[in-house]
């Protein structure tokens, strides 16, 4: 039993390390899905704490990818919740030299845009806002739905030298936890 | 031989597996290559070739277990393998490491080859050059929009859409937009029509006019192209915005952008130097040690059949070792080994067959051992045979039995401890010692002995061993116990010589007689008293004497007459009762009886029994007539012997004795100590006692005076009389 509690505690510490010690990652602060006409876009804040690996990196030509995945889901009693939508959401930060910007990419849409400081573009990259996700009709009348979301740094984007460091490296591995919440009809 | 199961040297799911590991390294190292288009698929490939590399090293970990396992039973093979094993991994390690420790400084010295401080210095110089020509050209613009911007002061709101395509003009801009605090579009021109909506500068650049500072940036626009923004603030009645779009020239953007790719390029490449070499440093770790842990388990798996038939070989000379010559070794190779395998094969059927030969010899040499030793068992003749050392070596029953010594604890032990224990064989002995060390050929000897019942003698016949080299080897003997032939013959010449003098003697004795009976008778009336006296004297002297003649010629007769016994089962101790009646009165001497009492019946003539008892009895009562105390003890019992029953009756007396060299010819004719008798007494004795199967010797008593101990053999057995034998073995 004390032999139990000694391996719990040693868990414990290690988790809290993870937990607590670590100044870096991704945290979903709030994400909704507002109906608007006969859509419901997603509107989001995103909390993007890069570690100095990845700012570093970042500084020196680096793109960083953030692959976010949102779901819209059907809760069913008997049988597992069913995805109604799937959507990829696919940014690119990188430095560009020659003007001295942040340029943030929307691989899905191609949109660019150019930031003066580090900070303001990834501001800018943790506010989402009227992103359209699915259309009202998908949705079935009388049925509990509930959405979730989660977006990570993609390391398999990271040049090919980078990525067994990053595998390697928590410094590297950020990712939020699922967010989830209740879809309101 | 079985080449029907011949295999590869190495079986094919190695060489599928090495060829895996081949392909999959082959594209993990292609991978980092840039133009392999397999980047995508570099972190699998790591991770495949790492489980690789984890499950050879399983591999390899189960063989070298699984080895010392072995090396520490000492298992056949598995020294040599172990040998093998380091071979070929000291073989392929030592040409890998070194390559590897070049490979990667090689590989270092190449990556830090690509980096200079000049050419940091000439990517950076390059990109301030753009930077510069790009700001000089935005400082222009903004002057320049600054400039025209005036001519708006006193422009009223109406018209400032008409002065805004001529400044535009003027300053050659793709756009002109004038804006107001609140982020409103009031008047807008554009070098292209259609577009309606201009582009709008980004908060960021609102709030730096709000801190009124001017913005001019650059700004990438589509296809990799560039303008510049210009946004300048306004003092005109109210507070406002221009904002200008200046295309930069084509050539010029282009150039830029080159220089900003090639500068991010080599600035990331830079920045991931370590990286790269650490990456690299990964990739080619992990292709050695995945090649090497395929070696050494190749090595493992190669070793391990190239070792079989000998770890074979070795269990199969230990197999032939302990006698197991039936193993077969199976032959997997047309190479050296397998000839050795079949040549140990055809050698252990070989073998085998000498084995079964040696063992069916054996066993016929057993055979005719057991039955030499049954027919030297059953002889009745004595057998010995002793080595060069005297020791004795082969001997039968009977030997044993005419010694009477149990031979058995003599075995391998010297001729003298026979002596020793028993002395009364040292004649035997002597004889034997002095032939085994002085006879050359075949030698015949007699010799006598006193054994149990009495003297015995031997007609001993030997012939010494030599073998090829003329070495003597020892001495074989046979011998038979010709006590009873050599007494048959001296009673038969006895017989035949009393016979003859009693014939000789007694035919003359009648004539002497009636001469002197007729001289008498003629005589005696002629002569005087005087004279006729003498003569009466004189002829009765005759007449006794030839009637004493004719009572020895007769008793001597009586001796050599042949045996006429009429045997009838007789109670011996009855027997010696009724005739010791007869000497009962005799007040001068004692008899004690100590008859057993269930004596067995003795088959004899009892007349002639009755005689020797006669014989013994006045034979002890002469020999006591000077003796005080005399005293006769006359004893029975029964002797079990050798599933035989005798009847022993033994009559001592207290008197002088027999001296020793009386005792030897005591039952000779004519052989007597006393003064009177004829000299026959005993003698007829021992004939009697002898033709009834019996045997009788002399001894001196305890008490000093003589003994005579007779021997018969009991009537016939029956169960119950058999019973009783065992119970008294």
């Amino acid at each position: 039993m004390k032999r139990l509690s000694s391996i719990s505690f040693f868990i414990l510490i290690l988790f809290a390390d993870f937990g607590w010690a670590k100044d870096f990652g991704i945290s979903i602060e709030r994400a909704q899905l507002l109906r608007q006409g006969n859509e419901y876009r997603l509107e989001a804040d995103i909390d993007y704490r890069f570690s100095d690996a990845a700012l570093n990196a970042l500084d020196n030509g680096v793109s960083l990818t953030l692959r976010g995945l949102v779901k819209v889901k059907r809760s069913r009693r008997y049988m597992w919740d069913e995805t109604i939508e799937k959507m990829e959401l696919l940014y690119r930060l990188r430095y560009r030299a020659l003007s001295d910007r942040y340029q943030i990419v929307n691989e899905t849409s191609g949109v660019r845009r150019y930031y003066a400081s580090m900070e303001s573009a990834i501001e800018a990259l943790g506010k989402i806002r009227g992103m359209p996700v699915l259309r009202v009709e998908r949705l079935a009348s009388g049925e509990s739905h509930y959405a979730t979301m989660q977006i990570q740094l993609d390391i398999e984007a990271l040049p090919l030298p980078l990525r067994p460091i990053a595998y390697l490296s928590p410094a590297w591995y950020l990712s939020s936890s699922k967010y989830t919440w209740l879809l309101a009809q | 031989m079985a080449f029907s199961s011949i295999r590869p040297p190495v079986g094919f799911s190695a060489f599928a597996v090495l060829g895996v590991i081949l392909v999959s390294l082959h594209l993990m190292s292609s991978a980092t290559q840039d133009s392999s288009g397999l980047g995508q698929a570099y972190s699998w490939l790591l991770l495949a070739n790492t489980v690789a590399t984890v499950i050879m090293a399983v591999l390899v970990g189960a063989n070298v277990h699984s080895l010392f396992r072995q090396l520490k039973k000492k298992e056949a093979g598995s020294r040599l393998t172990a040998r093998m094993v380091f071979l070929f991994v000291l073989l392929a390690l030592a040409p890998a490491t070194i390559v590897f420790y070049y490979s990667v400084q090689f590989l270092h010295g190449t990556i830090d080859s690509w980096f200079d401080v000049q050419i940091d210095q000439a990517m950076d110089d390059a990109l301030e050059l753009s930077r510069a020509s790009l700001d000089q050209r935005m400082k222009s613009h903004l002057r320049d929009t600054q400039q025209v911007a005036k001519a708006l002061a006193n422009v009223p709101d109406e018209m400032i859409a008409v002065e805004l395509g001529e400044l535009r003009e003027t300053l050659e801009a793709s756009e002109l937009t004038l804006i107001s605090t609140q982020e409103r579009i009031i008047a807008y021109s554009s070098l292209i029509p259609d577009i309606l909506i201009p582009s709008l500068p980004t908060e960021t650049v609102f709030l730096q006019l709000e801190r009124g500072e001017d913005y001019v940036g650059l700004d990438p626009i589509l296809n990799e192209a560039m303008q510049v923004r210009v946004v300048i603030g306004l003092a005109l009645p109210e507070p406002r915005f221009l904002q200008a779009l200046f295309p930069v020239p084509v050539r010029l953007s282009s150039l830029a952008r080159t220089v900003e790719d090639a500068y991010v390029h080599y600035k990331e490449m830079s920045y991931l130097r370590n990286s790269l070499k650490w990456s690299f440093s990964l990739t080619l770790s992990l292709v050695l040690l995945l090649s090497l842990l395929a070696a050494i388990w190749v090595a493992f798996v190669s070793t391990r059949r190239i070792v079989a038939p000998v770890r074979d070989l070795a269990q199969g000379t230990r197999a032939v070792a302990e006698g197991d010559y039936e193993q077969r070794l199976p032959v997997e190779s047309r190479d050296e080994l397998g000839f050795l395998v079949e040549s140990f094969n055809d050698m252990t059927a070989k073998v085998g067959v000498a084995r079964d030969e040696a063992a069916r010899s054996q066993f016929e040499v057993e055979n005719q051992r057991a039955y030499l030793e049954t027919v030297l068992g059953n002889l009745t003749t004595g057998v010995l045979s002793f080595d060069a050392s005297d020791r004795l070596r082969t001997f039968n029953q009977a030997a044993g039995k005419i010694l009477h010594v149990d031979l058995q604890n003599y075995s391998e032990q010297p001729l003298a401890a026979l002596a020793v224990e028993n002395p009364n064989l040292e004649n035997f002995v002597t004889l034997l010692k002095a032939q085994q060390q002085t006879a050359k050929s075949y030698w015949q000897e007699e010799v006598a002995f006193t054994g149990p019942d009495g003297r015995q003698q031997l007609l001993c016949r030997g012939t010494p061993l030599f073998n090829a080299l003329g070495r003597r080897l020892g001495t074989v003997m046979v011998f038979d116990d010709m006590t009873d032939l050599f007494r048959a013959q001296r009673n038969a010449t006895w017989a035949d010589v009393a016979q003859r003098m009693a014939h000789e003697i007694k035919n003359p004795l009648t004539p002497i007689q009636l001469s002197a009976e007729r001289l008498q008778h003629k005589l005696w009336e002629k002569l005087d008293a005087k004279d006729g006296d003498v003569l009466e004297r004189a002829t009765q002297t005759i007449i006794h004497q030839v009637e004493a003649l004719k009572t020895m010629v007769n008793a001597f007769s009586e001796y050599a007459r042949p045996p006429k016994i009429q045997p009838e089962e007789v109670n011996i101790n009855s027997l010696i009762e009724d005739v010791l009646m007869l000497y009962q009165p005799n007040a001068d001497i004692s008899f004690k009886l100590m008859l057993a009492p269930d004596l067995p019946g003795v088959m004899v003539d009892p007349l002639r029994m009755r005689q020797v008892l006669n014989n013994l009895f006045k034979n002890a009562i002469e020999a006591l007539s000077e003796t005080p105390n005399a005293k006769i003890v006359i004893a029975t019992n029964m002797l079990p012997e050798e599933g035989f029953r005798f009847v022993q009756i033994a009559i001592y007396d207290n008197g002088p004795g027999i001296t020793q060299v009386d005792i030897e010819h005591i039952f000779d004719p004519y052989v007597t100590t006393k003064v009177k008798g004829t000299g026959l007494g005993l003698a007829i004795v021992k004939k009697f006692i002898e033709e009834h199967g019996g045997t009788i010797r002399s001894e001196n008593s305890y008490q000093g005076g003589a003994g005579f101990v007779i021997r018969l053999p009991g009537a016939v057995t029956d169960a119950k009389v058999d019973k009783e034998l065992v119970q008294h073995q």
